[in-house]
């Protein structure tokens, strides 16, 4: 019996959250919900509009692309999986809604009230060696794409 | 809320916290029932009813500790409210009592953890992303220090506070002194949070016994009453709401007041849910110990230490005590009770009178449960 070859880790990758974010011409975004009824937007799509209690009302909308750094901290005791100090914050987007996400660990990035805009980055490696993507912020300033 | 009946805390029992590798959750629990009930001079025929509780033990707990001890066909409700499921069994031992249904009820809280962060059954996307308890506590804390210009060292004074009032107090755990320095450049957790500005995981027990005016008045030495307790809940959904205010714990303190007539100027002594250090500098505004803002100037002056205007965890609170998730809560009134009976030796506030508990619970800023309960001395 032969066993598949076994893929390059380093090359293989997941999200970490399935249907938390997406991409399109405009670059990486989350995934929102937004009620046909009512209007209210959510963070992620929800079966139920938590606003008007409508259900199958909420479609996909594209959140999150920019924001301002609300707070932030460096976690140094490390949850399973991180294998270095992170940064992460609470970042405050225009449409009212509040996300957590990583930020990346520079100083001209951990900025209260600085402007960041959102990409998709490893942040961490599950136990077979597979990358995990999530939200990181990033100061549009720092050069990164 | 109107026409309620008097309670009070009759008996009160701890079993201080540690580790208990080798002790089944039952066995840590049944010396804190038989102590409160010692305490309060009475026995399990006594007993009309028991709220138990704890996070990770399984399924019937009270019925599983109670068995043990022979107790008879009693009702048995076991609580979870994350880290506020102390303070919630608490409240609901005293409706029970206070709006008729029982005269006598056991409250039990009982926890027996591992080591290292807590790993919530229910991870959102949140934990996921790698938030955890401490990240939460820090996040809120460097957002007030951006708004306040509170210093680090304001949170680590805290540090160096609670193992003060543990030297001074046998059921704590970590007993030794620290200086200011040796918090601050402990090891980092998540900024500016440090090794020992974390409360450890621990294993414990902690127990009640409350009774209606008439039961309280057969024990001798002086009363305990509760006076109110509320329970609040965060239900914040991703909304940009302030995290320099727990506004649950404002929100359970307000009511709290309200209903025991008093204001915080009343309060004489205090045990609050300082799972972190910068969680204790926050609830000192939340509970309105001093303005929003205020909180560096209260722990700087010493106004919450043993001597000072309110003494905040002279047991030596979460932070040196460690936090056995269930026990938390109800341990804080074991303490409470023997300060205002001024059985609190070698830390007792003088003469307290008025006393405040508080405890915080949930998965993250998101979403919990806080409970303000206020108990005063009678004669
Ligand atoms: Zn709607």
């Amino acid at each position: 019996m032969t066993s598949p070859a076994a893929p390059e880790n380093n090359l293989v990758e997941q999200p970490i959250w399935t249907g938390l974010m997406g991409r399109d011409e405009g670059g990486a975004f989350l995934v929102g919900g937004k009620c046909s009824t009512c209007g209210f937007t959510t963070l992620g799509l929800r079966d139920i509009c938590p606003e008007c209690w409508a259900q199958g009302t909420m479609t996909e909308t594209a959140i999150g692309r920019r924001g301002r750094l609300y707070t932030y901290t460096v976690i140094h005791q490390l949850p399973h999986g991180y294998e270095e100090p992170f940064a992460v914050g609470y970042v405050d987007l225009d449409d009212g809604i509040r996300v957590f996400a990583h930020i990346e660990n520079t100083p001209d990035c951990l900025v209260i009230g600085g402007e960041l805009e959102l990409t998709s980055a490893a942040l961490r490696r599950d136990d077979t060696g597979t990358a995990l993507t999530g939200p990181k912020y990033h100061s549009p300033n720092s050069g990164e794409t | 809320m109107h026409g309620l009946r008097r309670v009070g805390i009759l008996g009160v029992g701890i079993v201080p916290f540690d580790k208990y590798e080798d002790v089944l959750v039952e066995d840590i629990a049944r010396p804190a029932v038989i102590a409160a009930m010692k305490d309060a001079g009475v026995g399990r025929t006594d007993i009309d009813a028991s709220f138990v509780s704890h996070l990770y033990q399984g399924e019937v707990l009270g019925q599983r500790i109670l068995k043990g001890l022979r107790f008879p066909e009693i009702t048995i409700t076991n609580i979870e409210n994350a880290c506020a499921g102390g303070s919630s069994a608490v409240r609901e031992a005293w409706l029970s009592i206070a709006t008729g249904e029982h005269d006598m009820v056991l409250v039990i809280g009982a926890e027996k953890m591992g080591r290292g962060l807590i790993n919530f059954v229910s991870p959102d996307v949140e934990l996921t992303l790698g938030n955890t308890a401490p990240a939460q506590y820090a996040l809120a804390a460097r957002r007030h220090m951006h708004e306040f210009g509170t210093s680090p060292e304001a949170f680590a004074k805290i540090g160096v506070k609670s193992r003060h009032h543990a030297s001074l107090n046998p059921n704590a755990r970590f007993r030794d002194a620290l200086t200011l320095d040796e918090v601050m450049t402990s090891r980092p957790i998540a900024d500016p949070i440090t090794l020992y500005q974390c409360c450890r995981n621990g294993s414990g027990a902690a127990a009640l016994v409350l009774g209606t005016e008439e039961k309280c008045a057969a024990r001798p030495g002086p009363s305990v009453w509760i006076e109110s307790s509320a329970l609040a809940s965060v239900m914040a959904d991703k909304e940009q709401r302030d995290l320099t205010s727990f506004g649950a714990t404002r929100t359970a303190a307000t009511q709290a007041y309200e209903e025991a007539g008093i204001g915080a100027e009343d309060i004489d002594i205090v045990e609050l849910h300082d799972a972190f250090t910068t969680g204790e500098l926050l609830h000192y505004e939340g509970l309105g110990l001093c303005a929003k803002g205020g909180g560096e100037q209260l722990v700087s002056d010493g106004d919450t230490s043993l001597g000072g205007r309110v003494p905040v965890n002279v047991s030596g609170g979460l932070l040196s005590k460690s936090h056995p998730l269930g026990a938390t809560g109800v341990a804080q009134f074991c303490e409470l009770v023997w300060q205002l009976r001024g059985d609190a030796e070698g830390r007792q506030v003088e003469d307290a009178r008025t006393a405040l508990a508080h405890s915080q619970g949930g998965t993250g800023l998101e979403a919990g449960a806080t409970c303000v309960t206020v108990l005063t001395r009678g004669t």
